[in-house]
């Protein structure tokens, strides 16, 4: 076990911001790396979860894109936000690894993997069964983009990102976002409303405007 | 329309799917595990980049050692002096495993009654098969050998005098120092077995790659207990990326599921082989179909389903093997199109 831990307890304790950290952490500092990492964990796990398919396989994505960020750090210049770099890097990882070991698996590609959530109390089967459709069938729309439209609207629509950033992140221009995008959003509009399993959202939608559902 | 229109009703559909869709975000002790897990992550890679072999400076060494005249009992390895061996049994360990896979492929979908032995050479013939002296199959450090340690002359003369076993220890000796001992000493243990333990023993304190290696080999072919398990997973994970740690877990996990009966362990070492098998370049497809195999038999149905529908992926063909078939039946995992 390393004699210089991830400091996570101290992530919470302590708030300099990213440029601080990786400043620290360019010069060897694993204490700040583990503040980097407790801090944009969570929003990389949500996005790798989005581009892949099963849990164990976005852990190993996430943990490889930290491994690369920290590894790469000394060629980080500062030039884009951190946020943005490593947002870059999680895509490559996500993408890379599919390409080269043929091990990862993308959204809807796979079998439906039993999901954490299962198993924790209080859950009705009813409820752990409607659950796992709903994800199912959240998969299997996102399934249908193309992995160019996933990647733009993952980061647009789930992420919150703006279309600028998303360029950023790409490469490409604003336009481009926004015209996959656009695109984007009507195919996962079109595969919603064809999913039988995504008629609640129509349902729900109709029922906030006032419209009367049989 | 254009794709700076206002929002229509495709984008307020999209957007409630989006808002569905948005997944949870991990909880603190999940963020703190995978913390820890990439704590050790970063470590092995601290430890991987301590090993790598740098030519510039073995090439000033030799250069100074020949410069000096210095000839006798120097052997210059690695920067790291148990960096695995190149060119000896991990080469042929790697080229051997592609040719496993098939046999491994062919295994039945329950628990063979075939001679445990028998299923370890299936795995891994090379483990008994004389190690010819290969080229490295990928980028390895390369040791320079400027002279033998000695043992070379002494082993020849036990050997001429018949004392195989006087041999076998001499070697395990060798091999503490020297990784080009290994390939002599499986070859002086196949004349010799009874000494295997004696061996086995005089290497567990070595954390060489090639030390580690032939104990696990052993141990998988001689023994074939938890104790040959350990050896093999401690040689895995000081040594994930030498050649030979691969095929060797598969070996593990083979012995655990038919010798051991210990399901649990197997399906560790065929998942420990599959994340293994990239470091080693090969396929990790025989690995995935025998934990979905194992994964059947402990019941754990939806997992081994995965497996062997990745398996399907990536094999479409060896839905032919009747094998592959019967567990597909067991399982109910149809014939992918």
């Amino acid at each position: 076990m390393s004699q210089r831990p991830l400091a996570l307890s101290t992530a919470a304790r302590a708030a300099p911001d990213d440029e601080a950290l990786v400043a620290r952490a360019r010069a060897g500092d694993r204490a700040a790396f583990g503040q980097l990492f407790t801090r944009h964990h969570g929003r990389v796990t949500a996005m790798c979860t989005r581009l892949l398919a099963d849990r164990s396989r976005v852990d190993d994505a996430v943990q490889q894109t930290f491994l690369e960020a920290w590894r790469c750090l000394a060629r980080f210049e500062g030039r884009a936000r951190f946020t943005t770099w490593l947002t870059r890097i999680a895509i490559h990882t996500c993408f890379g690894l599919r390409r080269r070991l043929a091990r990862l698996v993308f959204v809807g590609d796979g079998p439906l993997e039993p999901l954490c959530e299962v198993e924790e109390a209080g859950r009705t089967p009813e409820q752990v069964a409607l659950t796992r459709a709903r994800e199912h069938a959240i998969r299997e729309v996102l399934a249908s983009l193309s992995p160019k439209k996933r990647t733009v609207f993952v980061l647009a629509d789930l992420e919150g990102m703006t279309s600028p950033e998303v360029a950023e992140v790409l490469g490409v221009p604003d336009a481009t976002v926004r015209t996959r995008l656009f695109h984007a959003r009507r195919e996962v509009a079109a595969a919603v409303r064809a999913h039988p399993g995504l008629s609640d959202l129509l349902e729900a939608r109709g029922q906030a405007r006032g419209e009367v559902t049989a | 329309m254009t794709p700076h229109e206002p929002p229509n009703d495709d984008e307020a559909v999209a957007g409630a799917f989006a808002e569905a869709a948005r997944p949870r975000v991990p909880t603190r002790f999940e963020t703190a595990r995978a913390g820890r897990d990439l704590e050790v992550a970063l470590d092995r890679l601290a430890q991987r980049q301590r090993r790598t072999w740098r030519p510039s400076v073995v090439a000033a060494a030799v250069a100074l050692a020949g410069g000096l005249g210095v000839v006798a009992g120097v052997t210059l390895t690695a920067t790291n002096t148990g960096a695995p061996a190149p060119a000896g049994d991990g080469a042929a360990l790697v080229r051997a495993d592609a040719a496993a896979a098939p046999a491994a492929m062919a295994a039945p979908a329950v628990a063979p009654v075939a001679p445990v032995a028998a299923q370890v050479l299936a795995v891994a013939p090379e483990l008994v098969a004389a190690s010819p002296v290969a080229p490295a199959p990928r980028e390895a450090p390369t040791p320079v050998r400027r002279a033998d340690a000695g043992w070379r002359a002494a082993v020849a003369s036990l050997e001429a005098a018949g004392d195989a076993r006087g041999a076998a220890r001499t070697l395990a000796t060798a091999l503490m120092t020297d990784d080009a001992a290994a390939a002599p000493l499986m070859a002086a243990l196949r004349r010799a077995p009874a000494v295997a333990d004696d061996v086995e023993r005089a290497l567990a304190g070595s954390r060489r790659a090639e030390a580690m290696r032939v104990r696990c080999e052993l141990g998988l072919l001689y023994r074939r207990d938890r104790s040959a398990l350990e050896a093999c997973r401690a040689f895995a994970q000081q040594w994930p990326e030498h050649p030979g740690a691969r095929v060797l877990s598969f070996a593990a996990g083979r012995v655990a599921e038919d010798e051991l009966g210990d399901l649990a362990a197997a399906e560790a070492e065929y998942g420990r082989a599959m994340l293994l098998a990239p470091l080693a370049g090969l396929p990790s497809t025989d690995a995935l179909l025998a934990r979905a195999r194992v994964r059947a038999a402990r019941g754990v149905l939806d997992e081994a389903r995965a497996d062997l529908r990745l398996y399907l992926h990536q094999e479409p063909a060896a839905a032919d093997d009747p094998a592959v078939r019967a567990l597909m039946v067991r399982l109910g995992v149809e014939r992918q199109r």
